[in-house]
Parts: structure tokens; sequence; C-alpha cells
């Protein structure tokens, strides 16, 4: 804005300086207290010559108005993390606190998140059983994700798994199976490990179904491994995190990195195949999928599949611990809410 | 795949009860997801005859009919004035439910005697669309003449029958396994019976039609790669109608509608044998190329238009491989018609395709575009090139028999790589060692010959697989097949034979777990947040957008970014439990960020564990904290920067990118010292306030993010253990006061020098800290001191002593005084 007035030029020039270096309650003083600039430019319209007065008082309230908006921004301005009183950061408490209120954790209701809880269980049993625990990874490549499971670029089998990509082809992994590869790679069977890690879909989210979530990999690889002994391992984990004996059957099922594949069900543990509605009154319930690893898969690792089998397997720790606590939300678990969380 | 019982019986005896084979298809084919008992669907509905036929006074679309449905005569009132007598219809009595509900919003479909405009109509006369069986609801369904007056019509049309969907996702692999052929191989061998393929599809030649040269026809096959075989054969002469009615309900019964003959039959070889068809209007394709009769397979030019089947136009590229008659597409090959072409009515010459396609360039195309046909389906399972020839064989020997048609041209045939028959070697001891089975040599020859392998029996035996089993390449695949027809279930559990070696311990996942038990028993709640973050999630946080990894398809725009670090998820979850009345929060998250500055051993995005918290109470709220870590983790000794006065650039990457979300003059980089170097373990402090102001935080929200590997690494392996003394402990609080600057810190090692060197016990805690407003630049700290000796009751003396040298060495190195 460009003032004709010299007058009113003059003191729009000095207020830009003072937005800056002064507060706003000097400003308020200096230029609409009792004998602020500008409340004495107001006073001064009436007695400006005739032929000016309109020009002049239109151009001291445009100014006044200025005025007033800038101070209004200026109170809303976050203030500057530089005027922040230092202070010492080695010290258990600041300067001058009374006993009362220095800092203290309030220990009552602390919890693990129940995931947690049981993810440290199933691993427990795990290690018991002779398995070593890797993370998984939660950003990982194509490769690991998929042409290391015998699943090479543009294979219909890619559309099992809804995946997420970043734009540089990066890809958070739809299954703890990205981790086979590295678990196997550079290693001399005997290998046994468990693979606990997130793992995303991109699927929309409703009471069952979640695009973030947890899966557990078991990988088994030596001399003479056979189906019987996949089957024999993971009955015998299955009994130990249930906690009583178990019947088991299999059903086929497709996935490209073992051959064959199955899904793995147990006699419904919570009924004991009497019908309930955790199995859906099928006195069965499917658990997870597992097969003996593709002789592929065992080559892109470096192990001769002609000297080692072995098997491996994938299962939901989510579901699992939803049907132990009777939480009927899955979305429950990423919610972040106290109301649940305190709980476990 | 929806699979009719009635249909397998067709192609292979079913001698087992249908609730054994469903549990045996179960656990040795793949999940039945949902088992449909025709019987039910069609319960009820009775053949009718017309015996009279009058309209309605009051309604020119209405006809009303007296019918014989066996037993009496009844008057009903349809929508359809068409009907003669003597036609036969479905008659649906009041209080028969209508399979198909075309009403569903006003009505359960549960038929009622009604009145239609002073008429009163018993019932109800079905159309195809009613009956489920097609999609025509514009007039009443006409059945087969020779069908009785008042036989049920599930009776006549073999309709008593159970349709099995067995999940896609468990035949994913198994191309032939979408069509009844294959699937009635698999439900022969695990009944153990022996399957034979029709002699129509097993020896094609029988079956070969008589060569024509009325018309011909050209294929110029340009895109070899994704079209391995193209046969086609032109037809004149074709009657365009209604197709059989048996095999109208054979497609029904699929999910599939019936349309006319040619398509029915087309639609009916596939659901057959897996192999897609496709039926063209020869004169139309010759029309639009001019009089030219060429069909050209080749890459579609980018820019290039198709309008489908399914009335969309869509916009191909050179990625999409069509069929053109001699200049423009008139198909997506393998994935959907063109409109252009459609067999329709007044059609009278068709050219039929029966063609192989590459599956992964029909995946690429049908998602590009989003068509998903039962075509696609099937083709991108992988399809035989060699069952083409049956397929086109029979399709002409149908559509002689059912459309009247003739051939029109010899079959053309463009094949020019023909796919060999597999042959492998399966050594029976490495069978049966794999899948933990004891088989014989001739149980297993049985079972490959039950599923048509040819087997040639030596020491090992000689294994040539199918065409048709396009999943099958090695000698697993073939231990996967006789497994699974034996039985899974019969496999014996064994557990594997294993030396007792103990695991690793994963000493990163137990630190977790103690971490997780420390915190929680201070009353911090652990959360688990998601990775992916929006926009506004890490600017507001004052992050860079740049840094953060971006899905190229984000759920919504709110998971669009994969998080930098916890501290944003951890900040809206803090909000969110702000209003459900938690004032007092203290959130912990053990997870992983991401940013595109730091990469690991495998070039990939490195991921760094963090421990990270927030909280409330300021920055000595989060502090206690760490306080608490320190000690019940035996830290080494944790030192504190003031954020303000660190050389940003100096800091690890990952610390750098998120110390602007702290207040500088209210935080501090926390590190430790080892062998004279100095390890960063994290930052904690109070959120800046313009994070503050952006994202609506309550203030005094104090945030603390730590490295979990330099938190493993910063545990001191010396213990702090002593032994307790029995003589009593002496303990006085003594008061310094010392310029404001001087840190707590240093204070406190100082005195520790001094105690430590005394050889005493000792015990030293902070009881105060005082600034008065007199002196606003001295600062007062009181400790209490505790000594106690080792060996014997200390005399006042000797604390006196130890308590000179405090004061002394706080006066030399402080200037500080004891008051």
């Amino acid at each position: 804005m460009e003032y004709q007035n010299k007058k009113v030029k003059a003191i729009h020039q000095s207020l830009e300086d003072d937005l800056l270096k002064l507060s706003i309650e000097e400003l308020n003083s200096k230029y609409f207290g009792k004998k602020g600039v500008i409340k004495e430019l107001l006073q001064s319209i009436s007695t400006q010559p005739q032929d000016e007065r309109k020009e002049f008082g239109r151009e001291v309230n445009l100014l006044k108005t200025y005025f007033l908006e800038r101070v209004d921004q200026l109170s809303n301005r976050v203030e500057s993390d530089t005027t922040s009183t230092r202070i010492d950061p080695s010290a258990p408490f600041d300067i001058n606190t009374p006993i009362e209120k220095r800092p203290k954790v309030k220990a009552e209701n602390g919890t693990v998140h129940p995931l947690m809880q049981e993810l440290d269980r199933v691993l427990k049993i795990f290690q018991s059983m002779g398995f070593d625990v890797v993370e998984s990874r939660q950003l990982d490549d194509d490769y690991h994700m998929f042409e290391s499971l015998n699943i090479p670029k543009g294979h219909p089998a890619r559309d099992i798994w809804d995946t997420f990509w970043t734009d540089e082809n990066l890809v958070p992994p739809a299954h703890t199976s990205t981790m086979q590869n590295r678990s196997m790679k550079g290693k001399t069977p005997p290998i046994r490990v468990v693979i606990p890690g997130r793992c995303y879909r991109n699927e929309a989210t409703d009471a069952s179904h979640e695009h973030t979530f947890y899966q557990i990999e078991g990988v088994y690889v030596d001399k003479n491994i056979s189906l019987g002994d996949m089957l024999g391992t993971i009955k015998t984990y299955l009994e130990a995190f249930f906690e009583m004996t178990l019947e088991i059957k299999v059903q086929p099922a497709y996935f490209p990195f073992v051959e064959p594949g199955c899904e793995f069900m147990i006699s419904c543990p919570f009924c004991k195949k009497t019908g309930c509605t955790v199995c859906g009154y099928d006195g069965w319930m499917e658990i997870m999928g597992c097969g003996m690893i593709h002789p592929k898969v065992l080559e892109e690792a470096g192990i001769d599949p002609k000297e080692y089998s072995g098997f491996a397997w994938g299962f939901g720790l989510d579901r699992l611990v939803m049907l132990k606590h009777s939480i009927m939300d899955l979305r429950r678990f990423h919610s972040g809410d106290l109301n649940f969380l305190k709980q476990f | 795949m929806r699979v009719s019982l009635n249909s397998i019986k067709k192609l292979t005896p079913i001698n087992i009860p249908t609730q054994e084979l469903i549990e045996k298809v179960f656990t040795q084919i793949g999940a039945v997801e949902h088992i449909e008992s025709q019987e039910e669907k069609y319960k009820g509905i009775i053949i009718a005859k017309i015996v009279e036929k009058a309209d309605h006074s009051d309604s020119d679309k209405l006809g009303v009919y007296q019918i014989d449905i066996g037993k009496e005569k009844v008057q009903v009132v349809a929508g359809d004035k068409t009907l003669k007598v003597g036609d036969t219809v479905a008659y649906f009595a009041p209080g028969t439910k209508v399979p198909f509900n075309t009403k569903p919003e006003s009505s359960d479909g549960v038929i009622q005697k009604v009145t239609l405009r002073g008429v009163e109509s018993n019932g109800m006369l079905g159309s195809s669309k009613e009956l489920d069986l097609g999609n025509d609801h514009t007039q009443i369904m006409r059945l087969d003449s020779t069908f009785e007056a008042g036989a049920l019509l599930a009776d006549v049309l073999e309709l008593n029958d159970t349709v099995l969907d067995i999940e896609n996702k468990a035949l994913a692999n198994r191309g032939d396994c979408f069509g009844l052929l294959g699937i009635a191989r698999e439900f022969a061998a695990i009944q153990g019976n022996r399957f034979e393929s029709p002699k129509w599809y097993l020896d094609p030649k029988s079956n070969a039609p008589k060569l024509s040269d009325t018309l011909s026809l050209e294929v110029d096959n340009q895109s070899q790669i994704n079209c391995p075989r193209y046969m086609a054969i032109i037809m004149e002469n074709v009657t365009i109608g209604k197709s059989p009615l048996g095999m109208q309900v054979e497609l029904a019964k699929a999910g599939i509608k019936s349309i006319n003959n040619v398509v029915d039959i087309t639609n009916y070889l596939m659901l057959l044998t897996a192999q897609p068809l496709h039926a063209f209007d020869y004169d139309k394709v010759v029309a639009k190329s001019k009089g030219e009769t060429k069909i050209v397979i080749r890459q579609a030019k980018t820019g290039e238009t198709l309008l489908a089947l399914n009335d969309k136009v869509l916009e191909l590229d050179d990625t999409m491989t069509v069929i053109c008659d001699a200049n423009n597409p008139i198909a997506l090959a393998g994935v959907i018609g063109g409109k252009d072409t459609e067999v329709d009515q007044n059609t009278k010459r068709i050219i039929i395709e029966v063609a192989n396609f590459n599956r992964y360039n029909i995946r690429k195309t049908s998602w590009k575009l989003g068509v998903f046909t039962d075509a696609v389906t099937r083709y991108t399972k992988a399809q035989d090139p060699n069952q083409c020839e049956a397929v086109i064989y029979q399709a002409v020997s149908l559509l002689k028999e059912h459309a009247g048609a003739v051939e029109a041209s010899s079959v053309v045939d463009n094949y020019p790589q023909p796919r060999e028959a597999v042959e492998l070697n399966i050594d029976p001891v490495a069978l049966n060692t794999a899948q933990g089975l004891n088989l014989t040599v001739e149980q297993i020859q049985t079972i490959l010959e039950n599923i048509e392998y040819k087997v040639s029996k030596k020491e090992v035996l000689k294994v040539s697989v199918p065409t048709f089993r396009q999943d099958v390449s090695i000698p697993e695949d073939v231990y996967e097949d006789v497994s699974r027809i034996y039985g899974f279930n019969s496999i014996e559990v064994t557990l594997p034979k294993k030396s007792i070696t103990p695991a690793n311990v994963n000493k990163h996942w137990e630190l977790k777990a103690k971490v997780r038990n420390i915190l929680s028993a201070l009353g911090a709640n652990e959360v688990l947040t998601y990775n992916f973050v929006s926009d506004n999630e890490i600017t507001n946080y004052n992050l860079n957008l740049n840094e953060a990894f971006h899905l190229k398809n984000p759920l919504s725009p709110e998971l669009e970014f994969m998080r930098i670090n916890l501290i944003p998820s951890l900040g809206e979850k803090f909000k969110e439990n702000l209003n459900r009345g938690y004032d007092h929060q203290a959130l912990f998250e053990i997870n992983i960020g991401h940013n595109k500055q730091e990469k690991d051993s495998e070039n990939l995005p490195l991921e760094r564990w963090n421990l990270s918290l927030l909280t409330t109470g300021g920055y000595y709220g989060a502090k206690v904290y760490l306080d608490h870590l320190e000690k019940k983790l035996n830290l080494r000794s944790l030192e504190y920067t003031l954020l303000a006065d660190v050389t940003v650039a100096q800091l690890p990457i990952w610390i750098q990118l998120v110390c602007g979300q702290y207040n500088m003059n209210r935080s501090a980089v926390v590190t430790y010292e080892q062998d004279s170097k100095k390890y960063y373990v994290g930052i904690i402090g109070e959120l800046s306030n313009t994070l503050v102001y952006n994202t609506d935080l309550p203030k005094g929200v104090v945030a603390l993010e730590l490295d979990f590997e330099a938190v493993y690494n910063a545990i001191s392996p010396a213990s702090k253990y002593q032994e307790p003394s029995r003589f009593p402990k002496l303990s006085q609080d003594l008061c310094f006061v010392m310029n404001k600057d001087i840190q707590y810190a240093k204070i406190r090692d100082e005195i520790t020098k001094v105690l430590k060197a005394s050889k005493m016990y000792y015990e030293l805690d902070l009881i105060d800290i005082y600034v008065s407003e007199k002196q606003p630049d001295a600062k007062q700290m009181t400790f209490r001191i505790a000594l106690q000796s080792r060996d014997k009751t200390l005399e006042g003396w000797e604390y006196s002593k130890v308590k000179k040298k405090v004061e002394y060495q706080l006066e030399q190195q402080y200037q500080a005084k004891l008051i």
C-alpha cells in the first residue's frame, strides 16, 4: 500500500519497523493508546483543509485497519523456541520445584501391548524347541518379497498378495516369507529359525481385516526332512501354545515357494470339536499356511536341494490374540486407545 | 470354481456319499467355500402346460392362462402375452420360493396368491432370470415339450444336485482345474479311480471337421510371444437361437447365464476344458475391413481404442495384445471381445477362435484396464496350448449339432513351437523320504496313472506329464500329486531328528522385552501404530516430507507416506486419548521409521529400531523414564547436551532429521562415553512451539527417542553390586551455591569422584535446586550424602574429612561454596 499523504506515509514506515521490534503491548500504547500516533491522526482528520479532508481520512482509516490486522496476527503468533528458558538437561528436576511437583511416574496401569505379550510367549516356545529368533523387515525389495520365493516379475501368483509399493519399488512386505532367503543364505543346515514381523496388505480395513498385522514365519532345513516332520513340528508348537493335545489335518493350498503347500488345521481348542462360535460350529480351525520349501527357493539361497530339504510356515498372530481375549475388532490393536490397552 | 456334482458324474463316477466326497475335496484338493443344494433352491417348482389363453380385460400387458399342473388346473396371470396353448412352463404355486428374486427390496421371494387388476392369479410362471437359469426377464421361459405336467422341475432338469464352490486361491496354479474335466480327474483320483478323458479330448483327430474351402481365412500372428497358438475356423449357415436346455442348466449351475446357442457353446466348452473360446460375427469383421478376410494378432498401438463387450471404451497401449481385422482391433486378446463384431440375433456366419495367450501378458493387461473376465481367470492360471485342437474340433461339432452350422473354411492353426510333454524321473525312495510316506512303486504308479500321467516302470519311474498340467515341471511337483492324492492326512506325524544344541539367544529381542516390562512397570503404555502416515503428520511435526518414502498405491491419503520416526504416530494417539479423558499419559512404542538417506549393508533403507515415548510434564517428565532405564538396564552414565549447544551437522543423520521437532532450549542430545569416544543414544525434550501450535498438542508434551541399538551397546558389562555393610550410616544434607549455568551432572560427578576415593559405601541424592529472585545468577544445590564404613562404625570426624574434601573440590573446580 502506497500512502500519498506524507505524514501518513512516514507513520506507516515507522510502524513497519516497530512491528518487528516491539511487543504487542508496546505497539498498542505507541500507536493506539490515549496519545497514540494513529489515534492522533484520526483526531486530526477534522482539522484538515476541506479539499484534502476526504482523501486524508480514507488513508488514515486504511492505516488504522492495517495496524489492527497486523497486531491481531502478531498476538496469534507462535512464540519462537529461542525465547524459551534454557534448562539444565542433566538434572532430575527443574530449579525451584517443590518436592510434591517433581516428576514422578504413575506406576499403576502401565501395560505391554497384548500382541507383544503373546509374541514373547510364542517365541519362548520356539526357542525352547531350538529355533533362533530373527525379526523381519518393514521395507524390503522385490527380490526378497517375491523373486527369491519363486515368484518372478509379472507372475499371476503375485495377485495373492495385495502389496503396497513405494515410488522406488520398495515394498512393505506382505508376508514374513520376505526373510526366508536371508534366513538361509550363507548358512549351513541345520537351520531352525522363527521370524516374527509386521506385514502389510493393501486391503480395506474392517473388524476382521487390517492393512497392518503380525506374522510369524518358521524355516527348518536339514538332511532328510519330510512332510511328516513338518506336521509333527507344527503340532508340537501348537499344543504347547494352546496347552492341550490337538487333532490336526492339512488341506492342499497353493503358495509358489512351497511344494507341496498346505493349510494347517487344528481341532478347535475352544470347544474341542463340539462346535462353538470361534470355529463357526465346524470343529476345526485353519491356523496357518505351510509346506515343503520349493527346491528353487533352496537353490536361490545357495542350499543344494539334492542334499537338503526343509519346511516353512507362516501364521498370523493377531487372530490368536483376538480369540484368546474375545476381542471383536481387529482394529483395536493399532488404535492406541488407552481404554483398550490398559486392560492387558 | 463352481462344480456341479451332476456335471462331474457325466465325466466320472462318484461312488462315495456326498458328505464324504466334500470332506475329501477339502483335504485333498482345496477349501470348499460354499455348498449349494440345488434341490433346496428349486423345491416345489412344477412343470405346467398352457391349456387355455385369454387377454386380460383391464391390461394390454398381462395374459390370463389356465394351466395344467398334473392333478388339477389353475389360473395364473403372467406379464407375457406370447405364450401359446401347449407351451411347457415352470409354475410356482403360492408359498414357493423364487430361485432368483428379481424384486429383493419389496419381497422375500415367496409367491403369494394375488389379484392382478381384478383377475385372480394362483401363483406365477417363471422367466429364465427368476429360475436363475438365464438372463431373460421379458418373457416366461419355455421348457421342453416332452416334460410332463405335474413333474418337478428339479427332476426333469437334473437339478437334484449339489454345487461345490472350490476356492480359486487353492487352484491358483492349476489351470486345468478351472475346467470340469480337470476337477473330474481329481475327483476320480481321490476316490482311487482311474480317470479317462473323453475320446474327443484325448484323440482330437478322430473328431476333426471336414475340410471346406467355401471361404478362406488368413491369420497373421505378429505377437508370437504373447500368442503361442492361434486356431480359428469360419462356420456358415448359423441359426442363432436357444441352446439346448441341458446346456443352459449346466451353465447356470456354474454361474454362467445363457445367452444364445453360439455363445453358450463357447462358454460350455470353456467350463468343460478351461480353454476360453471366442466367436466373432464373420460378416461384421469383413465389413469392418472392407472385404478382407484376415485376422491379425499384434501389439496394440498406443492411442488405439476398443469398444468392448462390456460397453466400455478401452484405451490400449503397446504392452497389450489385440486381435485385429485387416486394420483395427476387434478383441483384446484373451481378455474381452469387441462390441462391433459381437454375435447377435442376425448372425449367419461366425469365426470361432481357440487360442493360447501368455498368462503374464494377460494379467498385466487385465490389471491395467481393470477388466476381469472368466477368460482372464483361466488364461492367467496357464492353459495348455495342446488342447486348443480338441476344443476347436469339439466346438465345430457342437455348433453343427445345435446351431445348424456348417464348416465354411479349413481350420487355421498357427502353432510354430509345439509344446512337448515334460519327462521326469521319479525315484520312489526320494519321494517317500521327502513326503514321509512309505508307498510301493506300484502304488505311486497307480496314483499317477489315475490322473493320466504316462508312467513306465524301471528302477525309477519314468513319468510323462500330461501337457494339460502346466504346473508340473520338477519331481517335487509330482511328489505333491502323489502325497496329496494318497492323502496328506495319512502321513505319519514325526519330529525331525536333531542335535540338542540350544537356540541362539536373540539379545535384541530380549532387551526389547525387558524395556517393555520396565516402562510398563513405570506406568507407561505400549502402543503399536501404523508405519503409514499422511503428509500433514510429517510436515506438521517439523519433518521433511522429501525424506519420507511415498507409496504409489496407498489405501488413503492418510496413509500415503512411510513414517520417518514414531513421534507423529504417538502424537496423534496422544490427542485421541486426551479426548478420551486421559490427561496424564505416557505412550511408548518400539518400532521402525525409515528415511531416504540412511542405507544398510544390503543398500536397502536402514531399519533402525527406535524406542520412542511421549508424555506430559515437560522435559523432566520424560527424563524420569530415562533415569529409570539407565539404572534398571545398568547403562553407562548418560550425558546430556542442550540441543541449543550442539552443532546439528555433527549429529547422526537420524537425529538431524528429527531434531526440528524439539525446543532447542528445553531438549538434549543423549550420549555416553566409552574408551574416550562419544556414542549417540538419542534425543529427549519438549516439543517445539511451532509443532505444538501446528498439531494442537497440549503444551508441555515431551518426547524421547532412542536408538535401540545404541541402548543395547550402552549396557555396562560391569556389575555395580557391593556386599552390604552391617555398620550404621552417617548422613548430612549439604547445600552448595554456584553460578547458575553449572550443570547438576558436573557437581554430581565431582562429588562422586571424592566419595569413590574414600573407599566407603556412599549414597548421593539431590534434594533441591534453588534460585532466589534476589540472586538470579546464583544456584543452590542441596545434596544428601550418606557414608558407611565397610568394616566399622563410622566416626563423625571421618565423615567430616570426606565432607571437607568434597567442599574443597567443588570450590576448586566450580567456585561452589558450601552454605
